[in-house]
């Protein structure tokens, strides 16, 4: 006797294990994934060289993978049935109830963080009689500064700590800067980097007396609809982001010394595609020439993406800022310097990115 | 490959299906054998040899005990069959735990081989060897058909994970199974359930372990990780089991059951009973009993023991902590033989308390291959030198605790005994409720699977 349930549990069965596999093998494969930042797996060839090497399985593997039927809802399902149950931690994001996600710092790699903070202070030596001024700024990442956003216990490194360990090179505490002002949009709520505002509570922290009040500069909103890292882990969004700029002054930027003299810091092109951060500086270059059109110093920006936003309010202060990611720079550091007549360095990094950099060492190099 | 990867489900599955059942019956075995084959070969493609020489080497040694039954011969052709199957299980497995033995033993430096582990190779060199020995006791009868037995052997729904299908369970069904929608609904719908077990529990269970066990240890946080360990085992290897029974319903077969509620036991010899059972029967029928089980004098029956633990350690891997684990269930067995199951039969509660302590200790030793870590996580546990509690322990606490009451319900047989009640009638409301959580398993596992593989590229983190 055939029974009514297993005759349902069967149809249902087919028409879902074969829907998959049927709009798998039609629907078109995307070759990049805006969401995941990078490139995704194509049909590999098949030679029997590949097969027996083991290489043809494993790329057919990632091809079926990343080419999986509506691949970005399936995390968006994943993340919805996660807060279902209870979870606010889901793909190494945590949701808050108000609808933040804050990328969580659950891992130190002590001994990488030990001996970045060593580079630093051998470069401090090193430039003592080159520089004028070693500046060093560490930012706490939303997971420090909005902790009680978080809830009571968390699972985080205390980054107050990692700070202490670095009090002898830091020239402002930007965890006690951003400190009073969490109920401020500091932090993006869709990505993990801070906002310009967060920027300008640590350029005062930095600057002290001579820091300009915000209202010297003009403020832009560049965009309201950012959607950033921590929404690509999740696939939810509850709010998105706004960008905004402190535009100061008619400044000029020019990338790797290509020639191409971009007016303003600002990369509008970028604020049309999802990675909206990078209208900062054109996002992430191994160097950035700005010419602020103002009088002042010379100043090296040794950082990581976290200082993007930070620039635009350095651009009172300087004549040239000479924006340097450690990562991509192939040349060397100490003769650039020479060369540029540099007369003081900054470094910035964020506290997560900071403790996880294996480049700092070209530093004094 | 894997039951729970986007390619079985997306493409391998579905296809494999779609081939088996419109292939004239009299090839189905044939496709089903080319189909495990490529299964088995899509992690390692030159393994596919061995299953092809493990088919072969057995097929002829039935054929040989069979010609020569009631001789001499048939004795040494069985003998051959077993040392070439533990040779192969010797050479693979354990080669490589062997040598590093040795060397630390004597202070030699003897080449310790880096051989790949193939996959399921413990599963199905004891499934071969039982089809041989089968045979010579007269259990089951020859397979004349090498693609039949060829199938047996390579079979992908319980080829990686069990469970381990004597030959004598499914010797008839090589050949004369049927197939049906009902079977195929029972099975679509085990499948699910299988599959919903290892990707929506198992998983998050083994994230939350690898957590709790690879940071700073606390009291609370290491009662937390070692249950979520010992909720990610269960539903891991019993919801593989279900895939496992599941698939093979929707080929037609039947093979036997490999958990019953484990965690319900109220003494260590009731949990094996329900833990793994096809591995323990396995043990039974060809080790224990062969050696005389508990019939010649209660001496005997503890070496007889002895011998079934310290295999039944060694079987779960190469390694000096899964022997210790065996010999920590063997102490148990044997003190539960002596005096105290008489004892744990009088208090419900106490005896099941005292059996997942057990459980659960073991899982430490179990889980943690590095004695010194054990040590420690043994310590952590009975509170020793670590603090009561930590953020990251009550944090996910919290965060999970609705996930963890699931956990603990559905490791009971509470739900099976729901949904079998709600669904005794044959009729519409059976049939939506099946329905329904069939479709809410195979959606939910599907998001998780595809999440799991999510692999955002934020290296330079903009």
């Amino acid at each position: 006797m055939k029974s009514k349930k297993a005759i349902t549990a069967a149809a249902l069965f087919l028409v879902l294990l074969f829907g998959i596999s049927i709009c798998f093998l039609l629907l078109p494969k995307r070759g990049y994934s805006d969401n995941e930042n990078r490139y995704l797996t194509a049909k590999p060839a098949f030679s029997l060289e590949s097969l027996f090497s083991g290489e043809f399985t494993a790329q057919y593997e990632s091809y079926v993978t990343d080419g999986f039927p509506f691949r970005d809802m399936w995390i968006s399902v994943k993340s919805r049935l996660d807060l279902a149950l209870g979870r606010k931690d889901t793909g190494g994001v945590h949701i808050t109830d108000d609808g933040w996600q804050i990328e969580m710092f659950t891992d130190i790699d002590e001994e990488q963080y030990e001996k970045n903070l060593n580079y630093l202070r051998a470069a401090k030596e090193f430039y003592a009689d080159k520089l004028d001024s070693f500046d060093v700024l560490l930012v706490p990442t939303a997971a420090e500064v909005l902790k009680d956003k978080i809830g009571t216990e968390t699972p985080n490194v205390d980054q107050a700590a990692l700070l202490a360990q670095a009090e002898d090179l830091l020239s402002a505490d930007c965890l006690a800067a951003l400190t009073p002002h969490t109920n401020q949009y500091i932090y993006y709520r869709n990505d993990h980097h801070w906002t310009s505002l967060g920027a300008f509570y640590c350029y005062e922290a930095l600057m002290g007396d001579i820091a300009l009040p915000i209202g010297q500069f003009t403020q832009e909103t560049l965009s309201n609809q950012f959607l950033g890292t921590t929404f690509s882990k999740t696939g939810i969004w509850f709010k998105q982001d706004t960008i905004d700029a402190y535009l100061y002054g008619y400044p000029t930027m020019e990338h790797n010394m290509d020639g191409n003299v971009i007016e303003g810091i600002y990369d509008r092109s970028y604020l049309s595609v999802k990675d909206k951060y990078s209208v900062y500086l054109s996002g992430n270059q191994a160097v950035t020439k700005i010419d602020t059109g103002n009088v002042g110093d010379k100043l090296i920006l040794v950082k990581d993406s976290y200082a993007n936003t930070f620039v635009q309010f350095l651009l009172p202060y300087y004549s040239e800022i000479h924006v340097v990611d450690l990562r991509s720079f192939g040349m060397s550091l100490a003769a650039y310097i020479e060369q540029q007549e540099i007369d003081d360095m900054l470094v910035l990094y964020n506290l997560k990115g900071f403790s996880e950099e294996t480049s700092l060492f070209r530093i004094t190099k | 490959m894997i039951f729970s990867s986007p390619l079985f489900i997306a493409l391998y599955l579905p296809v494999v299906l779609a081939i088996y059942y419109i292939s004239p019956r009299k090839i189905k075995n044939l496709m089903l054998f080319m189909a495990s084959l490529l299964f088995y070969g899509w992690g390692e493609p030159v393994y596919v040899s061995l299953m092809i020489f493990s088919t072969v080497v057995d097929y002829t040694h039935g054929k040989m005990v069979d010609k020569y039954r009631g001789t001499q011969k048939a004795k040494y052709w069985l003998l051959s069959s077993v040392i070439i199957n533990l040779g192969l299980l010797g050479i693979f497995k354990y080669s490589g735990f062997l040598a590093g033995t040795i060397n630390s033993l004597f202070g030699l430096n003897l080449p310790v081989p880096q051989l790949a582990l193939p996959i399921g190779i413990s599963f199905y060199t004891f499934q071969t060897m039982s089809y041989t020995i089968d045979v010579y006791r007269g259990d089951a009868p020859m397979q004349k058909d090498i693609i039949a037995f060829g199938t047996y052997v390579a079979l992908f729904p319980q080829l990686i994970a069990g469970p381990i299908v004597r030959y004598l369970d499914v010797a008839e069904q090589m050949k004369g199974r049927t197939h049906s929608v009902d079977k195929f609904g029972e099975g679509a719908s085990r499948f699910v359930c299988g599959l919903s077990k290892k990707v929506l529990l198992a998983n998050t269970f083994g994230q939350v372990w690898e957590l709790m066990s690879g940071g700073s240890l606390s009291l609370l946080g290491s009662w937390l990780g070692i249950l979520c360990f010992a909720l990610q085992i269960y539903f891991d290897f019993s919801g593989y089991s279900d895939m496992a029974i599941g698939l093979g319903r929707m080929l037609g077969f039947k093979f036997i059951e490999n958990f019953n509620y484990p965690y319900i036991s109220k003494s260590i010899t009731e949990f094996w009973r329900r833990w793994h059972m096809s591995l323990g029967t396995w043990f039974r029928e060809y080790v224990y009993i062969p050696l005389g089980g508990n019939r010649k004098g209660p001496r005997r029956q503890i070496f007889n023991m002895l011998v079934v633990w310290l295999a039944t350690g060694i079987w779960h891997g190469a390694g000096w902590n899964f022997l210790l684990w065996g010999l920590y269930y063997f102490i148990f067995l044997v003190l539960e033989k002596t005096f105290l199951l008489k004892h744990l039969n009088k208090s419900r509660v106490w005896s099941h308390i005292y059996t997942l302590i057990v459980v659960l200790f073991g899982w430490v030793l179990f889980a943690l291959e590095d004695m010194r870590l054990v040590w420690a996580y043994m310590r952590a546990l009975l509170g020793i030198g670590v603090p009561v509690a930590n953020g990251s322990a009550l944090y996910y606490l919290t965060t999970l605790a609705p996930l963890l009451v699931c956990g603990v319900i559905g490791s009971t047989p509470l739900p099976h005994k729901l949904y079998g009640k709600l669904t005794e009638k044959d009729g519409i409301p059976a049939a939506a409720l099946a329905g329904i959580l069939l479709v809410i398993g195979f959606l939910s596992s599907t998001a998780y699977l595809v999440a799991g593989t999510y692999n955002p590229f934020l290296y330079f983190r903009f």
